[in-house]
């Protein structure tokens, strides 16, 4: 059986969501005309769907509500005159479409743009070659503050009380912040005290 | 406020129809949990007040699709909740886990406002996932609740893509064996 032909292993994969980006969007292109396809992953879902049950839900802020009231009385892409959401077709607006984000976004490009030009001006001013950094360019910022609470004892992180969780998560924050930001020694410090109070 | 399977089946096919009311029975019945889904799976607030909001579009949209015959309620608005969450997830090179630790830890309450059967359903499963042994059962669960891809899960356990992936392939199929259908 080729790869291609494992079509039960494909759909299990997509559904337990272990595909890259490229994966999702070939399976997702290909469930519309193989129907062998769209049915196991339809199974698929039906056999890991008690698995939601588990999952402990989290109360979403007020804001988000109001803000999909406002996209239905927006006229939504295709509502009809009643306000009832289009059939058929109905395609969804992309998560970034939005004209009103967009105009945030270039405006703080237009303003990004700004400061680098003059930076860029300064230092070719002062004939200044900028520090390079290379430990931190090999640092990755979000893989050490993703591992630090991967890899933390889950029975001592069970025990720690809410304020002193939050605490170690803020110092989380910082060292993933300074990481950022290029303060290796800051980063580094940090990160070497989290990884000591992890077990 | 916790509906009923049928209730839940009849807000969503009155929302099918237009009733806004029925949409905002439909929300405050699931969001919670869907919530708690997609801000797993994403790790970071902004980016599941989106995905939420796309998600329940979505449901205002296409709510008339949602057929009771081939599906639960809540598993049909979880996969949209899901797909649309590991789509999102997937555009991001690096997620940050921001501050929440907890959405690290693998669900383990149950929950109390699902039905006997799906409790049945769930137990079934839980038995099949057992016999994969404790560490293929954590790296399924981990996939699962954490959308996380074969890659990243290779990097954190130090072994080979491939190895991963033959792993996956073999739980799934054993699962299917295990649950008869």
């Amino acid at each position: 059986m080729t790869e291609e032909d494992d079509i039960e292993g494909l759909a299990g994969e997509y559904v337990l969501g272990s595909l890259s980006a490229d994966e999702r969007r070939e399976v997702e292109a290909r469930r519309r005309s193989d129907r062998a396809l769209e049915a196991a992953i339809s199974a698929w879902e039906r056999r890991l769907g008690p698995l939601i049950d588990r999952e402990p839900g989290i109360v979403p802020p007020a804001h988000v509500y109001e803000r999909i009231l406002s996209r239905i009385a927006d006229g939504n892409d295709g509502d009809d005159e009643d306000g009832r959401p289009a059939r058929g077709g109905g395609d969804v607006v992309p998560l970034r479409g939005r004209s009103g984000r967009w105009r945030v976004v270039a405006a703080g490009l237009v303003g990004l743009a700004a400061c680098l030009a003059l930076v860029i001006g300064w230092l070719d001013f002062v004939n200044v070659t900028p520090p390079r950094g290379p430990v931190l360019a090999r640092m990755d910022c979000g893989g050490l503050y993703k591992d630090f609470w991967m890899q933390f004892d889950r029975d001592r992180l069970a025990k720690i009380p809410a304020d002193q969780l939050a605490g170690l998560s803020r110092m989380a924050l910082r060292a993933h912040d300074a990481c950022q930001a290029g303060d290796e020694q800051d980063a580094k410090a940090l990160f070497d005290k989290l990884g000591r109070m992890q077990h | 406020m916790p509906l009923s399977r049928n209730e839940l089946v009849a807000a969503l096919q009155h929302t099918a129809r237009g009733d806004k009311a029925a949409f905002e029975a439909v929300y405050k019945a699931t969001s919670v949990k869907l919530y708690g889904i997609v801000l797993r799976i994403l790790g970071r607030r902004e980016l599941a007040d989106e995905v939420l909001q796309e998600v329940y579009f979505r449901v205002w949209q296409r709510a008339g699709d949602f057929d009771p015959a081939s599906s639960s309620p809540i598993t049909w608005l979880a996969t949209i909740a899901r797909n649309l969450a590991l789509d999102e997830a997937r555009r991001k090179t690096a997620r940050s886990l921001e501050d929440f630790p907890e959405i690290l830890q693998l669900p383990s309450n149950d929950d109390q406002s699902a039905t006997h059967e799906r409790n049945e359903e769930l137990g079934r499963l839980y038995a099949c996932l057992d016999g994969l042994g404790a560490d293929r059962k954590e790296l399924v669960l981990l996939v699962y609740h954490h959308g996380m891809t074969r890659d990243e899960i290779a990097g954190r356990l130090g072994r080979p893509v491939a190895t991963v992936k033959t792993w996956l392939r073999r739980s799934l199929a054993q699962l299917k064996d295990c649950l008869g259908r």
